[in-house]
């Protein structure tokens, strides 16, 4: 066994970094720091590229994207929890990709017909600004019990299947399904409870 | 705001739960693996349930749910009464509402109903038997916010079974069906299974994509489902429900664990599934014990004991009196002699309605500038002529104002009921302006009002704005009482005197 051999056997026996110790990586602009995200997060981050995008190679060119960005960012934001600070950077980045339609996963796509309702009609009028909207999304959030919250985070913010979500809690796609619907309602009624959201149908 | 197209709302919306904040985020990757765990072994059937199935055979199907055994309290043992903040009863035509502090929210009835995990698994055998399925792996979910009935005729609620068929190594072979079921959760339901009548009622057998048809047909989302156990039901029942349920006991000593829970269209209902924390309870025959807590309660009115809504007049006699024409002749005769000419003071405050000759108040005659003063008797009713009782000097009026009373008594009626507070009502005599003088139809001015020693009989004179020829202007007296009611509809007002 050659050294390179024995650095490579010894790099994957090593427990992986703390969140601190790759922070500080960042900090110090060790590009070891990408290497460490990318053994500690690398497969979190490219399933949730994937569950959005449906194609690998765009995945890895969006978790690519992701430690990019993080190299840029990540010694100015010191986030609190990296893993969260990463998988918000690698779902919006994918759903950008979303957008600019290089490739669509078929989950993703029935996650966003079924916002869609939320917002409303055609003839609806607006939300007011992202800010307020995501204010008053973390507000709803964290008045769900944490079941809820969970299966909406993982339908709308990694753009799981229901029936990934079913067997990731072990439950039963419909009752998923029947979860989701009743939150979905439940946002809309508080978006518009808050003015945020409103039917012009109904008026305000 | 400005106006956004549908893509631009759906995009700020996708934006904005992709800013969510960490917390949220962390909680779904960390709490997917232990949300797992947790339900492997809380939720859906375990490895042996397979065995048992065979082994329950009819036994368990014919089994009432657990006969009648309460666990817990009996019903009505609670007796708790709480309050509500603001709650609403009735349909919504006659929805009634209630301010904070005027309805009382009472615990009507309590009492612990089930059926069990592996009641279910028999009815779903039967079942997918049908259907050519003879080894399953099914799950459960319990709809509370579908629960209907009444505590006296029985509950039911929706029961939806998922099973994945299985070869006979227990190994899915990728057939999946949904099976819904109406189950008769109540103790003292008339639907406890019965040899002949099973608990459970099959509605619908289906495949996932229909499911979205089923939660529509069935309002399997209707209701208040999104009860947070760790909040106030509902904001309005004051009631914590983990609270409540943590007060009982699985028959084992063990705390409940809450399933889910959630309250009834009616608002009044709430229902609670739980089960033993230990996962089978070893005093239970059964395998995975299912509770179902139903509490109904019941919204009353409190009684009105301390406000009133209502105050107003209660009677109104509007009485003529005697001219000041024939005052005039009254000193006249009196004195015996000639006078040029007298003013006068009524005095409202000692009206007295319930002497032996009808209604009287006194009335002062100033004659001539001082050169008499007469205290006069004025009878009200007409069967009585009015008199002098007293001549007086200008010094000596104090000792007649306090010998009858003649203070006009203050413009303040104070009325009260039993048990609320007493309310002054305070007059300035624009209610007379609503009478109108019964011969020419002129306006009344007021002279004088006051109260009568009753303290809610309040009486104003009034003159005739227009002068009648010969008795130098009508004068009348209009006596009104008041008082409170919590029902506003049972004042009179007379103010004609006609007693209609």
């Amino acid at each position: 066994m050659d050294d390179a051999e024995k650095e490579q056997k010894q790099t994957k026996k090593r427990p992986a970094l703390s969140d601190a110790e790759i922070v500080a990586l960042y900090r110090k602009r060790y590009e070891s720091a990408i290497s460490e995200t990318e053994t500690k997060y690398g497969r979190l981050l490219y399933s949730v590229a994937y569950s959005i995008l449906g194609s690998r190679e765009d995945a890895e060119e969006c978790v690519n994207d992701t430690y990019v960005r993080a190299w840029e960012s990540v010694a100015f934001d010191d986030p609190d929890n990296l893993s969260a600070y990463l998988c918000r950077i690698t779902r919006n980045l994918a759903i950008d990709m979303y957008r600019r339609g290089r490739s669509r996963a078929e989950t993703a796509t029935d996650a966003m017909d079924e916002l869609a309702d939320v917002v409303g009609s055609v003839d609806s009028d607006t939300m007011t600004d992202r800010v307020a909207l995501t204010n008053a999304i973390n507000r709803f959030f964290m008045s769900l019990p944490p079941k809820k919250r969970m299966i909406f985070m993982r339908r709308y913010f990694y753009m799981n299947s229901t029936k990934e979500i079913a067997k990731m809690l072990t439950t039963t796609d419909g009752a998923v399904r029947v979860t989701l619907h009743g939150l979905r309602k439940k946002l809309r009624e508080y978006l518009e409870g808050e003015g945020i959201v409103y039917d012009t149908k109904k008026g305000k | 705001m400005a106006k956004a197209s549908n893509e631009d709302k759906l995009n700020l919306l996708v934006d904005a739960i992709g800013e969510v904040n960490g917390y949220a985020i962390r909680e779904s990757v960390a709490g997917s693996r232990e949300m797992k765990d947790y339900n492997r072994t809380k939720w859906g059937l375990r490895a042996s349930a397979l065995a048992l199935v065979a082994v329950i055979g009819m036994t368990t199907l014919l089994m009432p749910k657990k006969g009648g055994a309460v666990v817990g309290p009996e019903p009505g043992a609670d007796g708790a009464n709480v309050y509500a903040d603001t709650a609403s009863v009735g349909n919504e035509d006659e929805k009634v509402e209630f301010a904070p502090g005027e309805a009382e929210l009472t615990l009507k009835s309590e009492t612990w109903l089930f059926t069990s995990y592996s009641t279910y698994e028999v009815f779903v055998r039967d079942t997918l038997r049908n259907i050519g399925w003879d080894y399953f792996d099914a799950s459960y979910t319990l709809y509370p916010n579908t629960l209907s009935g009444s505590y006296e005729e029985g509950y039911w609620m929706l029961v939806l079974a998922s099973a994945d068929k299985c070869d006979e190594n227990g190994i899915k072979t990728g057939a999946h069906i949904n099976v819904l079921y109406k189950d008769y959760v109540g103790a003292s339901s008339p639907y406890v299974a019965t040899d002949e009548e099973p608990a459970e009622v099959l509605l619908e057998k289906f495949s996932d994509e229909k499911y979205d048809e089923i939660v529509e047909k069935y309002g399997l989302d209707k209701g208040l489902t999104d009860v947070d156990e760790n909040a106030v039901l509902h904001g309005e029942f004051g009631v914590d429900p983990v609270v409540c349920n943590k007060e009982e006991k699985c028959a084992c000593g063990v705390d409940y664990e809450i399933i889910s829970h959630a309250v009834s269209e009616d608002l009044l209902t709430y229902a609670a599934v739980f089960e033993c924390s230990q996962g089978k309870c070893p005093n239970s025959s059964y395998d995975d014990d299912v509770d179902v807590l139903i509490r109904t309660y019941k919204y009353e009115k409190k009684e009105k004991t301390d406000s009133v809504d209502v105050l107003g007049i209660v009677s109104g006699k509007v009485y003529d009196i005697v001219p000041e024409k024939d005052m005039l002749d009254l000193a006249k005769e009196y004195l015996g002699e000639e006078i040029s000419g007298a003013t006068f003071t009524y005095y409202p405050g000692t009206l007295d309605e319930n002497t032996p000759d009808g209604p009287v108040m006194y009335a002062g005659i100033h004659v001539d500038g001082g050169a008499a003063e007469l205290l006069a008797k004025l009878h009200l009713s007409a069967t009585w002529e009015s008199e002098i009782v007293e001549q007086f000097t200008s010094d000596e009026y104090d000792k007649i104002a306090e010998k009858y009373g003649l203070s006009d008594g203050s413009g303040t009626v104070t009325v009260s009921c039993d048990g609320c507070e007493p309310l002054d009502i305070s007059f300035d005599g624009a209610k007379g302006r609503d009478v109108k003088c019964l011969e020419c139809g002129g306006e009344y001015k007021l002279l004088s009002h006051g109260v009568a020693d009753d303290g809610v009989t309040y009486a104003a004179v009034y003159k005739c704005e227009n002068e009648h020829e010969g008795d130098h202007g009508r004068v009348i007296v209009l006596i009104q009482k008041y008082g409170r009611s919590t029902d506003g509809n049972e004042f009179v007002e007379d103010v004609n005197g006609d007693g209609k």
